[in-house]
Parts: structure tokens; C-alpha cells; sequence
């Protein structure tokens, strides 16, 4: 509440800032590394940097969770800060937004998951087609898996993802030591595979 | 949104992607959405030993150089011209000091505009 208090009593607001900086910065860093291998280590830490940096000037939009226990309520302000931490990773990758990821909402990046990720609400056949997919996702190679998502950075909630533009992919080919002609065909390879996968369990 | 080069991609296709996207979630190949996954992220890290870079010891710190954290380098000029006009500003608002390194860019912005002038 504090945080948000940056125009009335910014001194506050900083100091609470800080405080949820130390409490929640091992965590976001934790889970910041999960792109090291796309953004190299010193991105990884950067995004887990302006992760926690956005919570500052984005706390009036946070909603807190109503009479959750000390628990419910930790996990609810990091799976906030999941959907930052996602959206900026995925800009990040695209050579200049032109707008706020986080102001921006769905258009500039993707979606937060329409369903609950653990399945529960879909229906037998999605389910059953999601943990082919997720099966699938593991025959794939590192350098495939890591371009896959990658490539979700031009992700359209609707339409799909949209073909990488060469000149949006300096920083994948630096990463990756090779050109962008490259990078989308190990894309379209790793998205082959995976359809491949799921085509043969149908069989 | 940049053009798209998928001009009569199957609707298949849309629908798979988006479900890899759901499935890239649950294996926990994006950064945790939903309060299960950050039990699970928590669970996971716990085990883990996790060095925090200098960098966050003084976050207040990091909160005042905000605006020059990139991510990813950005080519483009004229950002960090504002970037720097911004430092600047700020500096002269809080009496503080000019870091070495904006001193450098505002320099180099400023060449760079009399050779522009020149031609």
C-alpha cells in the first residue's frame, strides 16, 4: 500500500519498495534464470532487476488477495510478479518496443495463460493433448526448446505467432551464433517435431 | 505488432501454438503465473543456492538508475539522447552528480550534433 503512496509520501513508498526488494529479490532472480540460456546470465539478472523495478511504478495496479493466509498472499504477489517478468523477457527480446510491455497489455506481448496451468478446467481431450505437448517439449534440443520460446515473443493472442523479422534478431543471433534464417528454421523444425510427436501418439 | 508472415497458416497451427504456449507454463519454462507454480518454483529454489549480484544490496539505488536499465542493448540513438538529457535533469534537480558515463554519452551526443550541424 506504501509503495503506491509514490506521489503523497515517496520517501515511504521507497522504503516499502525496498523492503519487498529484499524479501521477494532471491526468488525473482530464482526463476529469472530459467531464460539465462536465451538472455546469457547478466540478462537474466537484468530482467530480475526490472522486474522488481516495474512493481515500483506499477504497485497502484497490483490487487491484493482479500483475507489470504501469509502464504496465499507471498504466492500471489510473485505469480504477479511472474506475468512482469514474462512480459519483459519477451519484449526484451524484440529489438525496440515501442510501448510499456506492462501499460501496454495484450497487444504487444503474450497472453498469461487462458487456463489453469495445472489443466483442471480443460476438457479431457485438451488435457490429454496438452500432456502430449508437454511430452513433446521434451524430445526437443536445447538450442530447439530455447528458440521455441523465444519465438513466442512474437506471439499474437488470436493469430499466432508471427514470423520472426531478421532485423528484430540481433540479440538471438548473437546468443546463438548464427543467422536468422537459422533461427527460424530451427524453429519451424522444433514446431514440426512437436506435431510430429503428438500426430504419432494419435496414430 | 510486426507484420505477419503466416499469411494462410492453418488454424491448426494457431491452436497448437497456443497450446505449446500453455504447456511451455506448466513445465515451468516461463517464469511462474498462478499461485500453484510458484509453490512449485518455490519448492524447487529451495534447494538451490541462489547468489544475488552486488547490484541488489543497494536497491534503493538501483530504484534511482531505473531509467538506464536495459535488458538487451538498444541501437537506437536517439533513446539514449533523451536518456541522457534525463540523467542530466535529474542530477540538476537533486544536486547531484554527473556519473562519468553520461558525462561521456551527453559528449558524444553533443559531437555528434555540431557534425550533423556542420553538414
Amino acid at each position: 500500500m506504501y509503495m503506491s503512496m509514490q506521489a503523497e509520501d515517496p520517501s515511504n513508498a521507497e522504503e516499502a519498495w525496498a523492503e519487498f526488494f529484499y524479501r521477494h529479490s532471491a526468488y525473482v532472480l530464482g526463476v529469472c534464470k530459467r531464460f539465462q540460456n536465451v538472455l546469457g546470465n547478466a540478462g537474466a539478472e537484468d530482467l530480475a532487476q526490472e522486474t522488481l523495478i516495474r512493481v515500483y511504478g506499477k504497485a497502484h495496479t497490483f490487487k491484493p488477495l482479500a483475507n489470504g493466509k501469509p502464504n496465499e498472499a507471498r504466492a500471489w504477489v510473485r505469480a504477479w510478479l511472474g506475468q512482469i517478468a514474462n512480459r519483459l523477457f519477451f519484449t526484451a527480446l524484440r529489438r525496440t518496443p515501442t510501448l510499456d510491455p506492462i501499460d501496454d497489455g495484450l497487444s504487444e506481448v503474450p497472453a498469461p495463460p487462458l487456463v489453469d496451468q495445472d489443466g483442471t478446467s480443460c476438457s479431457p481431450i485438451a488435457a490429454e493433448q496438452r500432456r502430449l505437448i508437454r511430452e513433446a517439449l521434451h524430445t526437443l534440443t536445447e538450442r530447439e526448446r530455447d528458440i521455441l520460446l523465444a519465438s513466442f515473443a512474437w506471439y499474437e493472442p488470436g493469430v499466432g505467432c508471427h514470423r520472426m523479422p531478421s532485423e528484430e534478431l540481433a540479440a538471438l543471433m548473437e546468443r546463438f551464433q548464427t543467422t536468422a534464417v537459422n533461427i527460424r528454421q530451427i524453429r519451424a523444425r522444433a514446431f514440426d517435431k512437436v506435431q510430429r510427436y503428438i500426430d504419432d501418439q494419435n496414430k | 505488432m510486426p507484420k505477419s508472415g503466416h499469411k494462410g497458416k492453418k488454424p491448426d497451427s494457431c491452436a497448437l501454438e497456443r497450446e505449446i504456449l500453455h504447456a511451455m507454463h506448466d513445465e515451468d519454462w516461463l517464469a511462474p503465473e498462478t499461485e500453484e507454480a510458484v509453490k512449485r518454483a518455490e519448492a524447487r529454489l529451495a534447494g538451490e543456492k541462489i547468489t544475488v549480484p552486488t547490484s541488489f544490496e543497494h536497491p534503493r539505488d538501483l530504484l534511482r538508475r531505473s531509467g538506464k536499465i536495459r535488458i538487451t542493448r538498444r541501437s537506437d540513438r536517439n533513446a539514449q539522447s533523451d536518456e541522457a538529457r534525463e540523467d542530466l535533469a535529474r542530477a540538476a534537480r537533486e544536486g547531484g552528480t554527473i556519473s562519468s558515463e553520461v558525462e561521456a554519452r551527453m559528449k558524444k551526443d553533443r559531437d555528434e550534433a555540431e557534425s550533423k550541424k556542420k553538414r
